[in-house]
């Protein structure tokens, strides 16, 4: 009985700390403060038994970048698919996205556009502003990998804009 | 700081978390207060935080705390993905153009006691159906949406604070029959997004009905077929109810 009683104040402890970060991630992802919330719940279950056998904070972030990240854009999947038409894309926007990735809405809108391989380390680089280094160990691939997926994104991008503005 | 000149999201939740070396926090700090890009992160989340620590953090512990600490076996292996490896993609009869999407009968919240707020707050809970077309494509089944035998269908729940859901359809000749959890004899408890496993529309055509039942509490498959066959309410349940047509393919 005590056992329980100490895991269950073990949970709420990581909750209180790490629900936060994960809350804002999935609220900034998922710009609704309902899914938000329920994908908080969810990336927290998910995410627990990595944060328990985390040696330090930078580790359990790494996992909740990951788990967050691929969670927020399934919801984010399954709602394109509710044939509603995309946000359209701000007129004014150049042809060197590199520049106008600090905007996050911008970010997100190509990202929602590019093909799934591609979305999470757009996410974690361009919005989240990691270095290829850390999307690599968040997703568990390869920089390689990274650098290969993030070029095919910008250059996918790149045509994408180019074409809005012709 | 990344090689953009801004602080990464690691950095400001790290800073957050107080989990910066001082000197790192110091460097930090220093660039928040003369970056407005990385001083907007800041105050979202510590206003995000705010929002977590004062609505969001009560409404939902006690239901995180449960999930981890009381899962069985089954529930830790479905949790970690092995559910939908266990659960067949089965043909059966499905179905899938929604006529309308309505909670029906007994609005009043799952639970009052508990839930009054919380399904205040966040709405009623939603049921969609997501068809894949046998000739290729897909989309969101609605209202006018003519499916045909071949197609597949799955599922997306928005449980909205309830903790199960049974999913029961009726088919153009009135059997009833239990698609979540497949043929189950209770309803399972549910998480926010799509349901395991996918169905493939039968040959039979006409007006069909899918039924998702959000409660608190499991309910026996039996009586809510019952009710449900009967035309009445499922007490101590949220129904939100789909009737659709399915039509043969044309030449």
């Amino acid at each position: 009985m005590s056992g329980g009683v100490d895991r269950n104040g073990k949970v709420s402890d990581l909750y209180r700390k790490y629900g936060p970060v994960i809350y804002s991630r999935c609220r900034r992802l998922l710009k609704d403060d309902a899914l938000a919330e329920d994908a908080t719940q969810e990336v927290f279950v998910r995410v627990m038994r990595h944060i328990e056998a985390a040696p330090d904070d930078a580790a359990a972030l790494a996992w909740i970048y990951r788990i967050s990240t691929n969670y927020c854009l399934n919801q984010i999947r399954d709602r394109s698919r509710q044939a509603e038409p995309m946000e359209e894309l701000p007129e004014q926007v150049g042809e060197h996205p590199e520049g106008e990735m600090l905007d996050r809405d911008l970010a997100m809108q190509l990202v929602q556009r590019a093909p799934e391989n591609l979305r999470a380390p757009a996410v974690l680089y361009y919005v989240d502003g990691l270095e290829q280094e850390q999307v690599a160990k968040a997703l568990g691939i390869s920089r390689r990998t990274v650098i290969n997926r993030l070029n095919e994104f910008m250059s996918r991008s790149r045509k994408f804009l180019a074409r809005g503005a012709a | 700081m990344n090689a953009r000149g801004h602080l990464s999201a690691e950095t400001i939740d790290l800073l957050h978390l107080a989990a910066l070396k001082p000197d790192q926090a110091a460097v930090a700090q220093k660039h928040l207060e003369g970056c407005a890009a990385c001083r907007g992160r800041w105050d979202e989340l510590v206003s995000d935080s705010q929002k977590f620590a004062q609505y969001v953090y009560p409404r939902t512990v006690g239901e995180v705390t449960s999930r981890l600490v009381n899962t069985s076996l089954i529930d830790r292996l479905r949790l970690w993905g092995f559910g939908r490896m266990l659960v067949p993609a089965v043909g059966v009869a499905a179905a899938a153009a929604i006529a309308g999407v309505v909670v029906l009968g007994n609005r009043a919240p799952v639970n009052p006691a508990v839930d009054d707020g919380y399904v205040g707050i966040k709405g009623a809970p939603t049921f969609k159906v997501v068809a894949q077309r046998v000739s290729g494509g897909q989309l969101e089944v609605k209202n006018d949406t003519v499916l045909h035998p071949g197609d597949r269908v799955r599922f997306v729940a928005q449980p909205a604070g309830a903790r199960f859901l049974l999913v029961v359809g009726k088919d153009s000749r009135g059997s009833l029959n239990v698609y979540h959890p497949l043929d189950g004899q209770k309803s399972a408890e549910v998480k926010a997004g799509e349901l395991p496993g996918s169905f493939e529309l039968d040959d039979s055509v006409g007006t069909e009905q899918l039924w998702a039942v959000y409660s608190a509490e499991a309910l026996e498959a039996q009586a809510v077929k019952s009710a449900l066959g009967a035309g009445q309410s499922v007490p101590g349940a949220q129904v939100v109810a789909l009737s659709y047509r399915k039509e043969a393919k044309g030449p």
